[in-house]
């Protein structure tokens, strides 16, 4: 393993980046509409191609290029073409940079989800806005206004779902369409909530507590489990669930889990 | 069998880890969410971030420390799945206390300080 830091005195920014998140690349099939229908044959033999080499079922996911996301003090989301490819000869998009104004206080969290390529940000009064790409800008598709900050936010693992808290308790579990399916008000005697991710089938939420516990909740939102972990306040929940990949994880796995689970009994 | 059990050991394997951060600067390894007894790593360091590689394998762990001087040394610490420490790297020390947010991806892996830094993972994965 080798890891390279590069400073440059150079390069700076007018402003202090509260958050990142970074995807990969994916070109747009249709720059031009009137090569949309050969375009598509050609996505449609690539995607055939693909099948048939990878038995694993697994998409072939380009992890050098993609789209850096910036959440800034200055009010302003920042979306950066990124690359570590050292040739010059690689297709970029026709356009690197953007800068998305929307929010009126500090952005505070930036957040992709990779299979419907769509951008969540949140701003410090908890605005949230749901950006997408078409052609070659990028435009507001939802825009949710609490009036109460946001505490975490978490795109589910196969992109469909996202579960925001915020700091009066309130949690939300809503479609990436911005249909709502169950919100809940979280009274924890276990301290406040500070962090949420999903369960990796995205059967469950699991909260973290400032008092070190864990939650679990159902696909309604009945809390179905707590557990103490620390007496510390949890700052981050991470599954290390693979988010570049649209599908849901291998379920062949899930179910050799359960045999396990049989044979401990 | 009970079904609170089956749903807890739904995940016993190698594929799922949660990574919790605490507080204090510990980093807990947990094979499911009611791991009694998980992998836990004192990174030593202040206000972590951490991120997984895009694979799931690698932990990437970010925050700071103040030295004697009082000066902020700003450092990132890689982890396998299982709580193994991999790697280290300084980043090169600021006057004041930054906001430390990470991003890490398998080889990209950048953020912001006073200046711009990237660093660039190369190579395999074999160490």
């Amino acid at each position: 393993m080798y890891a390279y830091a590069e400073l440059s005195n150079v390069a700076r920014t007018d402003s202090i980046i509260q958050s990142l998140s970074w995807m990969s690349y994916i070109p747009t099939v249709n720059s031009n509409t009137e090569q949309t229908n050969q375009d598509n044959q050609t996505t449609e033999n690539n995607n055939h191609n693909i099948n048939d080499s990878n038995q694993t079922n697994q998409r072939i996911i380009n992890l050098a290029d993609g789209w850096l996301a910036t959440g800034n003090t200055n009010h302003i989301v920042s979306v950066t073409y990124t690359s570590v490819r050292a040739d010059e000869s690689l297709t970029i998009p026709d356009r690197t940079n953007f800068n998305l104004r929307a929010h009126r206080t500090e952005v505070r969290l930036v957040s992709w989800n990779v299979p419907y390529q769509k951008l969540a940000t949140v701003d410090e009064k908890g605005v949230i806005f749901v950006w997408v790409k078409h052609e070659n800008r990028w435009s507001l598709e939802l825009i949710n206004d609490r009036s109460h900050p946001v505490i975490d936010m978490a795109w589910s693992h196969d992109g469909r779902m996202t579960v925001i808290c915020y700091e009066d308790g309130f949690v939300l579990v809503g479609s990436v369409t911005g249909q709502r399916y169950w919100s809940t008000v979280v009274n924890a005697p276990q301290g406040k909530i500070s962090a949420v991710t999903w369960m990796p089938d995205v059967s469950h939420v699991i909260l973290g507590t400032t008092t070190g516990s864990l939650i679990l909740m159902d696909h309604h939102g009945n809390t179905t489990d707590g557990f103490s972990l620390s007496t510390q306040s949890i700052t981050q929940l991470l599954y290390s669930c693979n988010r570049f990949y649209p599908e849901a994880p291998d379920n062949s796995k899930l179910i050799s889990s359960f045999i396990l689970a049989v044979e401990l009994n | 069998m009970n079904r609170c059990f089956l749903d807890a050991t739904k995940f016993v394997n190698d594929d799922y880890v949660l990574a919790c951060s605490l507080e204090n600067g510990q980093v807990l390894f947990l094979t499911n969410y009611q791991d009694q007894s998980p992998i836990s790593v004192n990174t030593e360091l202040q206000n972590i971030k951490m991120d997984w590689s895009s694979p799931g394998e690698i932990l990437a762990v970010g925050g700071h420390k103040r030295s004697n001087d009082l000066t902020c040394i700003n450092q990132i610490q890689f982890y396998s799945r299982y709580g193994e420490f991999l790697h280290r790297v300084q980043i090169p020390p600021t006057v004041r206390i930054l906001l430390f947010e990470s991003y890490i991806s398998l080889n990209l892996l950048r953020f912001r300080l006073d200046t711009t830094i990237i660093c660039s993972m190369l190579g395999s994965w074999q160490w």
